[in-house]
């Protein structure tokens, strides 16, 4: 839940700071971007907590670490 | 380009500089120790030598008599053409975001070994991110200003903690070295080229950089800098510990400093040493943060670099917790991909760049 309080604050203070600095060219981009990430951090909450990045590239590799 | 958005080649150096110590006490000790032994000591003078070199490079590639290359996606589109240059600046934001979700996960390992022991990890994270964030964001000439006064503090630092740890140096160590020991040598310099293979990524930024003429200097500088800490840090672990203790250790450095102690004076100088290496990791987090922005600003043509810092701090908080749960899978997985990841695309592609740029005469 953390998580996504901190995403609604940053989103809110970073689009105030887009508008009063009239940086109309990076709203869009931003916005996608933050959407991205949304989908992603609720991604993670849901399957992701059993993932492990390094021990499945490890695993792969066939290195120790992984094994 | 607005004035305080620059900053001269030579704070662009030092704001390297700070951000390579905390990697350089984590990497060091145990690379050195697992692959060259008592005689690790010497790859510190082997990798001078590389890193002096590639300083060298970097110079020409960016200081050139033409002045016709301004930043590092310039040299890439230059030498390899436009579409090969955004798969690269890809490959870029993606090695940033490794080294920043595993400096993220030795940061609150190392709070939660030395300090905070049973505490939620993810709370350092996000303490360190708010921080980073509003760091990040900062024009570039106020980071430029942090890193000059960062350097001077950390330097005066370094320098008390390693004269007190060499009070437990034992030169028995370090010797008999013998020339079977020379492929080993050479082998552990790679932990010093994946540290100086980071230098090259400020200059994604070369727009902002000014005073061109200070890169050769600051550079070598660093280079020797980074060298002589490296060659202190091995000497005070592997010095004090020995080879085989030191492979062991999952923070030697620390241990180190921990069984110092000078009449009883400065004992308990840990603690504090831990909160300057949390500044450092500080600054490496901003490092590359600020330079994931510049790559995400060229990438989609956006107006700002700051515009993109809550993302990227976002996916770096998400890879850092999904990296892996054991410490010591993350260890093998920097010390067996990522360090020669880094190395590829920081300092091999940067020097193949500068050889096709002076066959095409552009360099």
């Amino acid at each position: 839940m953390t998580i996504y309080l901190l995403l609604i604050t940053t989103f809110c203070l970073d689009m105030i700071t887009l508008i009063k600095s009239k940086n109309h060219k990076d709203k869009i981009p931003y916005i996608i971007a933050m959407v991205c990430v949304t989908i992603v951090c609720f991604v993670y909450e849901i399957y992701g907590k059993d993932f492990e990045l390094a021990k499945g590239v490890l695993e792969i590799l066939n290195i120790k670490g992984g094994k | 380009m607005d004035n305080s958005e620059r900053m001269s080649g030579r704070q662009a150096t030092k704001l390297f500089l700070i951000a390579a110590i905390s990697p350089l006490i984590i990497l060091i000790p145990n690379f050195v120790a697992s692959h060259a032994g008592k005689a690790g000591w010497i790859s510190a003078f082997i990798a001078l030598g590389f890193c002096v070199g590639f300083a060298v490079i970097v110079n020409n590639l960016f200081n050139n008599k033409k002045k016709n290359i301004i930043n590092l996606e310039n040299a890439f589109e230059h030498a390899f053409g436009k579409a090969i240059t955004k798969g690269l600046l890809v490959l870029l934001l993606v090695i940033q975001l490794l080294l920043i979700a595993v400096r993220l996960r030795v940061f609150t390992e190392r709070l939660e070994t030395l300090l905070f022991v049973d505490t939620v990890p993810s709370l350092f994270m996000i303490v360190l991110l708010s921080a980073v964030f509003v760091a990040s964001k900062l024009k570039l000439k106020f980071l430029g200003r942090f890193s000059e006064l960062m350097e001077i503090v950390l330097f005066i630092v370094f320098a008390i903690i390693i004269s007190i740890c060499l009070q437990n140096f034992d030169i028995t160590n370090l010797y008999p070295v013998i020339t079977y020991d020379i492929p080993d040598i050479l082998f552990s310099t790679v932990a010093f080229l994946a540290l100086f293979a980071s230098y090259s990524y400020i200059f994604i930024l070369g727009e902002s950089i000014t005073d061109r003429h200070q890169i050769l200097k600051s550079g070598i500088t660093s280079a020797v800098i980074i060298c002589a800490i490296g060659l202190g840090v091995i000497c005070i672990t592997i010095g004090a510990f020995g080879p085989n203790v030191v492979t062991a250790f999952s923070q030697p450095f620390f241990m180190a400093l921990k069984s110092a102690d000078i009449l009883g004076v400065f004992e308990g100088i840990d603690s504090m040493f831990v909160s300057f290496w949390i500044l450092t990791d500080y600054a490496m987090i901003i490092y590359h943060t600020v330079i994931s922005g510049a790559i995400l600003q060229k990438l989609f043509k956006l107006q700002s670099r700051s515009t993109m810092v809550a993302p990227i701090i976002f996916i770096s908080y998400i890879l850092a917790l999904a990296l892996a749960k054991n410490f010591f899978v993350i260890t093998e997985f920097t010390n067996n991909i990522v360090i020669y990841l880094n190395i590829f695309l920081g300092m091999v592609l940067p020097v193949i760049a500068f050889i096709v740029l002076k066959i095409k005469k552009k360099a």
